[in-house]
């Protein structure tokens, strides 16, 4: 009778038991219990048992790369949800976005949120970077981590610019179409040379990309298993080594004297392991930089549970809020069903890539390829030319120059990029005076080049005048940030039908 | 921070009920389904039936006919489509009108295939598709006759059910569109061809002068009245049609659908007919084809016109002193390949050769056309080309500006000119001139005094005119 | 002092927390129950599954005709009109007519003329649909909706 007694009470307890065997630490109330509220987690393990306040501060992160991520567990889980009605083949993509629109429950607003989660997305990985350069967040020895961060770069805007033929609509046929050519442009250099036909770089790429020669059945497929396969799990990958990066880069970074600067710690943080912990984690001797002493005194570190996870759900939560109220107010756009035979006029690429498509209507190599691998380039370079080891952790260094170095660069840099762009615009370029001109010479001599011209040069001279390569990066980087701005806004609202500038899309001729 | 999760979660959720409630509560077709449910029982007597109506599911209905690619919703709000019950009711509840759907069953054809409009939508204005990003918005009833033409005969179905793409179809070889546009194999090539004129999108036309909604239907409305206020500079001559004529050839228009592939079982044997043979079947007399294809710049072809649309002189092609200067080979090469220099463009492709053996028989009539002109008139000394040169800069130059797009007249160094006018042509009509235009005669009474010689040097210039087009 | 005793309670759950936390979970559960109502469609892609078969005197006497592109057969008897599913209620095959009924290729389930069992795996006999008259005049079977054995619709 004992064993049925015992029974009964087992069954009565199976919740309790079966929580007990999948949370095995008690409430988290404790040091103890938070720190293992982390590290027993499959998921919360990324996370260090105790975080600086420093990583906490608002003012220091403003959350940008929770938010990217965050944007991508949007972005993956409404992705998922459309493949359920989305039909990859040129004869029922549209069809079935349209369903998904008209019919498909909640098919309209989780279309929506995949849409503007996209480009929330690209936005805010830019200002991420942004901050991360800002703060000096690259340098040693989270150089590894910075180029890791500019490949996390062009994935999003490859998986962005791969979604974006899926619908099969106007906007997507035309936008890519322009895309693939942009690929095919290293023909202007090969057939400048002559060597087109024995090494031809860009019909390979071309080719590469859309499997045909012109947009279709093929190019779809592709561009769909890139975007639903090929380029999340490279992402994931990324982001894993990304985040790894940060807990063996010692965190996020900070200023030496951070501890000095927090002042008096927070009533949440009480001595840890004022005793010897019950197990010894070696590991943690062998993580570089600052991370949670065994065994001394006070530091400023709050456990990451709940803190940092409080955090982190906030700025998931805020990310998601942001982007349902746009998805509530604003559809996702869809136009006429592709038409090989009816060009859309302005034929537009994403909003992210019409600065360079305001270079490429003057040479698609300078504003498809040149430009942005040089860019890319310089921006995987820029912590292994920058070694000073001054001003990490802080907005601009705050001891030093910083801030003004950057303020004037973004003037010289808006200067020059409207004084280029004005004058093009204006007195139109090499091709309007001298209509014979060969393509080569306008392939590297156009207010793209130019202004990269400009901004090298001025960057350089900084260097030499200020005598620290950390302002002449500050100089290159606001110089370009601020080009980039201005040529996308150009891209964006002052070019219409043929490329041709408006003060405003209401000017636009009726077609 | 808390208070950030707090207030996004609220956020959040705020908005994804928001969303749940916009999606499933407040939509328009929903409403008409309790509406047409209450309406039925109020007209059914049955309690039974009554019952029934009162608890018709309200669901989404579509009509999905795989080989038309058609996913109409319009029945999820046009419930009382197929049900004598609803007659007299107001939309979109009442019965579809006319009997129309007993041979074109909706559950074949489906509703956008003769409406058009957005058949995946599921609300009226998205349906309508008017302004938005769609290529073939709802088409209003008056011009619904249309459809009929995608797969049935125009001409065919004057009695059967649509006069007006009937009468739109007459009203198009009347009035001599085909004189410059393709349509059906026959016609001149001066303007677009119109053989898929129904297919085009509003993006394909003009829409710059078009005041109003944009739809490809009020565009050609207007242009038929208007050709040169919706299109400006167009050719196209100004016929000033009333508005039925207006509205019949814009339903003929939107009919012309050759690009637009269907399913056998869909098409009328007539169109299949139609397809095979051309837009006109059967054998056509030269009178006939004059007035199709001539007659709109010509017009009786007897006296020179001065076209005050055109801005020029129409030679008068059945003058019997005009054929008494031309040549069947002229006339035939000219008919096919044009005129350069002048808007005579030409018809190869557009004309099958009995038909334009028929139709150069037609001009002939009453005045001898020989195949060639007798060239032993030409035999005699070789002119002087300078000396006719400086007499062509000061004679004819301003009407013909050798080399270049002759603006008045025809441009005498093409091919087309220097190959098949004989040189004894040349000489005729140096001397007596084109009458009716502003060729006039340069030899012989009333004319400017021209020698022999000097018409010699003239037609020695103009022979030299073709060596230096190349 | 230890580490572990629960009495030094380091963040006491406040209300902010308990809220904050309370509005996070609520809304990640109002969207997976949005996500969970994705799947389901609300309309489904193929054609209707009411189909016309024609007006009342087309339809064959004592024998069966099969309707074009669906799987049922139509048949008029003495007490009126009827409608069979050729759909096997075993596993779904298509049944072929047999003079004595039909047979299922698949797993050889046998019905008699009236789509009674009479051997094999099938657990009952095959469905009868519902046969109704349309406002106009034709007669219209619904695939979606079966009706007992041995319904006819009186003409």
């Amino acid at each position: 009778m004992g064993s049925w007694s015992e029974y009964v009470a087992n069954v009565k307890s199976i919740p309790r038991a079966a929580w007990e065997s999948l949370v095995r630490h008690g409430p988290p109330v404790t040091d103890r219990s938070r720190a293992e509220a982390v590290f027993q987690n499959l998921f919360l393990h990324i996370h260090s048992t105790r975080v600086h306040r420093w990583s906490l501060r608002w003012s220091y992160t403003m959350g940008l790369g929770l938010i990217c991520a965050a944007s991508f567990v949007v972005l993956t889980v409404t992705g998922v949800l459309l493949m359920f009605y989305y039909k990859p083949s040129m004869a029922l993509a549209y069809q079935s976005i349209k369903d998904i629109h008209y019919v498909v429950p909640t098919g309209r607003f989780i279309r929506n949120i995949h849409r503007w989660g996209a480009h929330l997305m690209v936005i805010a990985v830019i200002l991420h970077m942004a901050r991360v350069f800002f703060t000096a967040s690259y340098k040693k020895p989270r150089e590894m981590n910075w180029v890791f961060g500019i490949v996390l770069l062009i994935l999003t805007l490859a998986l962005s610019f791969s979604g974006y033929l899926l619908p099969w609509d106007q906007l997507a046929y035309w936008a890519v179409t322009i895309g693939a050519n942009i690929a095919q442009s290293p023909r202007e250099i090969t057939d400048a040379i002559g060597i087109t036909r024995y090494l031809d770089i860009g019909g390979f790429q071309k080719t590469l990309l859309l499997g045909s020669r012109s947009v279709g059945e093929d190019a779809l497929i592709r561009f769909y298993v890139l975007h639903v396969v090929f380029l999340p799990l490279l992402m994931a990958v990324f982001m894993g080594l990304h985040f790894w990066r940060i807990r063996k880069d010692g965190g996020l970074s900070r200023p030496a004297d951070a501890d000095r600067r927090l002042g008096p710690e927070e009533k949440d943080v009480t001595p840890v392991f004022t005793q010897a912990p019950k197990k010894s984690y070696g590991l943690m001797a062998v993580v570089r930089g600052t991370s949670p002493n065994v065994g001394r005194g006070p530091e400023n570190t709050l456990p990451s549970w709940p803190h940092l996870v409080t955090a982190e759900a906030a700025v998931f939560m805020f990310t998601l809020a942001v982007t349902v109220a746009i998805s509530f107010f604003l559809d996702a756009p869809l136009k006429e069903m592709a038409n090989p035979l009816v060009p859309e006029n302005p034929a537009k690429a994403p909003w992210y890539f019409l600065g360079l498509q305001e270079i490429v209507s003057f040479s698609a190599f300078a504003g498809g390829v040149l430009l942005p691998v040089v860019t890319l380039l310089g921006l995987v370079l820029i912590p292994y030319l920058d070694r000073e080891p001054e001003g990490v952790g802080d907005w601009f260094g705050a001891a030093s120059r910083g801030r003004e170095v950057a303020l004037r660069s973004a003037i010289f840099g808006l200067a020059a990029v409207i004084a280029v762009e004005a004058f093009a615009i204006r007195f139109g370029w090499l091709r309007s005076w001298y209509p014979g001109i060969p393509q080569i010479v306008i392939t590297f001599f156009n207010p793209g080049t130019v202004l990269t011209f400009l901004y090298m040069a001025y960057s350089l001279w900084v260097i030499r005048w200020e005598n620290s390569t950390r302002l002449g990066a500050i100089a290159i980087f606001t110089c370009f940030l601020a080009g980039f701005i201005v040529l996308t806004l150009v891209g964006t609202w002052f070019r219409g039908p043929n490329w041709e500038f408006f003060w405003s899309p209401s000017r636009w001729p009726v077609h | 921070m808390k208070k950030l999760l707090l207030a996004s979660s609220l956020v959040t959720l705020l908005f994804l009920v928001a969303s749940g409630l916009s999606e499933n509560v407040f939509v328009s077709w929903k409403g008409y389904q309790k509406e047409y449910s209450l309406l039925l029982a109020g007209r059914t007597k049955d309690p039974e039936r009554k019952r029934e109506a009162r608890n018709i599911p309200i669901e989404l209905h579509q009509v999905v006919v795989p080989d038309l690619a058609a996913f109409d919703r319009c029945v999820t709000c046009h419930r009382g489509m197929d049900n004598p019950l609803m007659a007299g009711a107001p939309n979109p509840f009442r019965p579809h009108p006319g009997d129309i759907l007993s041979v074109h069953p909706t559950e074949r054809f489906g509703c956008t295939i003769c409406h058009r409009g957005q058949g995946a939508a599921v609300n009226f204005r998205e349906a309508k598709a008017v302004d938005s990003y769609w290529d073939y918005p709802l088409l209003p009833q008056e011009l619904l006759e249309s459809s009929c033409g995608i797969c049935h005969d125009p001409k065919a179905m004057a009695k059967t059910g649509a006069p007006v793409l009937a009468e739109g179809a007459r009203l198009f070889e009347e009035k001599g569109c085909h004189g410059c546009h393709r349509l059906g194999g026959l016609g001149g090539s001066l303007g677009a061809a119109l053989d898929s004129a129904g297919l085009r999108t509003r993006h394909q036309l003009v829409m710059t002068n078009l005041p109003g909604e944009k739809t490809t239907f009020r565009w050609l409305d207007l242009h038929f009245k208007d050709p040169q206020g919706i299109v400006a500079g167009s050719l196209m001559k100004p016929d000033y049609p009333t508005d039925e004529e207006a509205r019949a050839l814009t339903v003929f228009m939107l009919s012309l659908q050759a690009d637009r592939e269907l399913p056998d079982r869909a098409m009328g044997r007539d169109r299949h007919r139609l397809l095979s043979v051309g837009h006109d079947h059967g054998e056509r007399d030269g009178r006939t084809l004059y007035d199709r294809l001539c007659r709109v710049c010509h017009g009786e072809g007897t006296l020179g016109i001065f076209d005050k649309h055109l801005g020029r002189f129409v030679p008068a092609i059945r003058n019997p002193a005009f054929l008494a200067s031309v040549d069947r080979r002229f006339l035939r090469a000219n008919i096919l390949a044009g005129r350069p220099g002048t808007l005579m463009a030409g018809f190869e492709g557009g004309l099958t050769r009995p038909d334009l053996e028929r139709l150069l028989d037609f001009l002939a009539a009453g005045a001898p056309l020989p195949e060639l002109r007798d060239q032993a008139a030409a035999k005699r000394p070789a002119g002087d080309a300078r000396r006719g040169a400086a007499m062509f800069a000061r004679q004819c130059a301003g009407c013909h500006d050798p080399g270049e797009k002759g603006q008045v007249a025809p441009t005498l160094s093409s091919r087309a000119f220097q190959e098949n006018a004989g040189d004894a042509m040349i000489l005729a009509t140096i001397a007596g001139g084109r009458p009716g235009t502003a060729m006039v005669a340069f030899s012989g009474p009333g004319g400017a005094g021209l020698s022999d010689a000097e018409r010699s040097d003239l037609l020695a210039h103009i022979r030299s005119l073709a060596k230096r087009r190349k | 002092m230890s580490v572990d005793d629960p009495g030094k309670d380091v963040g006491r759950r406040d209300l902010l927390s308990l809220a904050a936390w309370g509005a996070f979970g609520a809304s990640i559960l109002a969207a997976t129950i949005g996500m969970l109502r994705l799947p389901k469609p609300s309309v489904f892609p193929e054609p209707s599954l009411k189909v016309k078969v024609g007006p009342p005197g087309s339809i064959p006497e004592l024998e069966y005709r099969k309707v074009a592109g669906r799987n049922l057969f139509v048949s008029r008897g003495e007490e009126g009109v009827f409608a069979i599913s050729a759909v096997c209620t075993h596993l779904g095959c298509v049944v072929a007519p047999v003079p004595s009924g039909f047979h299922c290729p698949c797993h050889g389930s046998r019905f008699d003329a009236l789509g009674r069992i009479t051997g094999g795996p099938a657990p009952r006999g095959l469905d009868w649909l519902k046969v109704a008259k349309a406002p106009d005049g034709e007669l219209v079977v619904d695939e979606g909706e079966t009706v007992p054995q041995g319904t006819y619709l009186k003409i």
